[in-house]
């Protein structure tokens, strides 16, 4: 798991729980929020994601309540889990970079917008 | 009441998932999807439903590389990809046996023999570990099957429905051809096989001898060869039944679930597509052409439909267990 580029979903799992432990549902609700709407997790989804990042020791249960007699796990981020987001995270901002870098190459005419920072407007 | 019903169908839902996996995170998956349901809806959420079952139907498949890496499915289908052919050769030879004569090219012709040669040597392949021949071989002769119903197509419009079974038993084989690439060993020992090949074979000349035989002759020999043939059309699929039988219970669990799926897939394709083309599940109103009349059972959609939906129920049957060690069964809360 660790040669493999995380997809956008695990990834953005991971950051969601890089904030702090969380349940099925809450993780639902807050990548939609971390990626402005963008990105709305199904459970079968979910819980493959949750599968694989457990599996591959990034995530752990913290802790598990009954809430209105439903079963409410929590997750949470691993130290290794932390690490491979940090590293994902480098990754990916690097290719940012890269690619921001390139369209400023591109003649005035064809660039999009680009904020002085060398992120995308 | 709403939610009750909305439960209950998202545990419909999550019978798609194996019984382990749910054990693991059913409550927790049905709280999450209940959680985000509409107030007061009493139906999933479609994407959701979907969601559900095609994420619970791969996990219990595995998705196409785990499958391929599943060593009881890759042994499975060693052992499909050469009774299969052997099958095959048996059809394409038989002049009478089935619902035609010589399928692949014009009565009279030799051709079927040399398919029938051509899908032993498929097994033979496959029989010798040479994965690659026989996929390629396989693959050569389901493309001329297919090309000869779809050449026949314009002038017989039926004939799918009569032989579709043969391009789903084609289909079966190339798959499994495909998936037993990286199978290194051999479970089908060359006794079964050769058993199987001989009493295939022996069915399928049985009609050819019979028709070779001259009509003259004493009555006491004519009576003696008409019970020695009525026996041989008992006694033949009987013995192939009980070679295969045997050949599946000699198989580790895990392996011959796999293979009862597989030859039950299969089964039940030719048994509807006979029963079908024999009228047996039919009630024929020529007139109103109504459902469960003649045209509908022999519908192509349904040759296809029988071992898909075998293949499916087989498959969500299958535990996860099964001749393998689970890691859900052992993956408990915090584990790690």
């Amino acid at each position: 798991m660790a040669d493999k580029a995380l997809q956008e979903p695990a990834f953005l799992v991971l950051t969601s729980l890089a904030g702090e432990p969380q349940h099925g549902y809450g993780l639902v609700q807050d990548v939609l929020r971390v990626s402005d709407g963008q990105v709305r997790l199904h459970t079968g989804t979910l819980y493959a994601i949750l599968d694989r990042l457990r599996e591959g020791g990034l995530i752990e249960v913290e802790r598990e309540e009954i809430v209105e007699s439903r079963l409410r796990r929590y997750y949470r981020l691993t130290n290794a889990g932390a690490e491979r987001l940090a590293t994902e995270a480098e990754r990916m901002q690097r290719n940012a970079s890269a690619a921001a870098s390139r369209l400023r190459q591109l003649p005035p005419r064809m660039r999009p917008g680009l904020r002085p920072d060398g992120g995308m407007a | 009441m709403s939610q009750e019903i909305l439960e209950r169908r998202y545990r419909w839902l999550l019978a798609c998932y194996p019984r382990a996996y749910r054990a693991a995170y059913g409550e927790e998956m049905l709280a999450v999807a209940l959680a985000a349901a509409r107030p007061g809806a009493r139906w999933p959420d479609p994407g959701e439903a979907a969601d559900l079952i095609f994420t619970g139907l791969r996990r219990r498949l595995g998705s196409v590389r785990s499958a391929s890496l599943d060593p009881a499915w890759r042994d499975a289908a060693g052992i499909a990809a050469v009774i299969g052919p052997i099958v095959m050769a048996a059809f394409a030879v038989t002049p009478n046996l089935g619902p035609g004569r010589w399928p692949y090219f014009p009565t009279g012709s030799f051709s079927g023999i040399i398919v029938a040669a051509l899908w032993f040597t498929v097994a033979v392949a496959g029989m010798l570990r040479w994965r690659r021949f026989a996929l390629a071989g396989s693959g050569v002769l389901s493309a001329g099957l297919i090309y000869e119903l779809a050449r026949a197509a314009p002038n017989e419009p039926n004939k799918f429905g009569v032989f579709g079974w043969e391009v789903v038993f084609a289909a079966l084989i190339v798959g499994s051809a495909l998936l037993a690439l990286k199978s290194k060993q051999r479970l089908l020992s060359w006794w079964a096989a050769t058993a199987t090949a001989v009493i295939a074979m022996l069915l399928a000349l049985l009609p050819a001898i019979q028709n070779g035989l001259p009509g003259a002759g004493s009555f006491a020999a004519q009576n003696s060869y008409l019970q020695l043939q009525s026996l041989l059309y008992e006694a033949l699929p009987a013995g192939l039944l009980l070679v295969l039988l045997v050949i599946v219970v000699r198989q580790k669990a895990g392996v011959r679930s796999r293979l009862m799926i597989m030859l039950v897939a299969a089964a039940a394709t030719f048994l509807f597509d006979m029963a079908a083309f024999s009228g047996v599940l039919t009630i024929e109103d020529p007139v109103n052409y109504p459902p469960l009349g003649l045209g509908w059972w022999q519908s192509p959609a349904f040759t296809v439909a029988v071992p898909v939906l075998c293949f499916v129920v087989g498959v969500i049957r299958l535990t996860p267990n099964d001749g393998r060690p689970d890691r859900r069964a052992t993956a408990g809360p915090g584990r790690r």
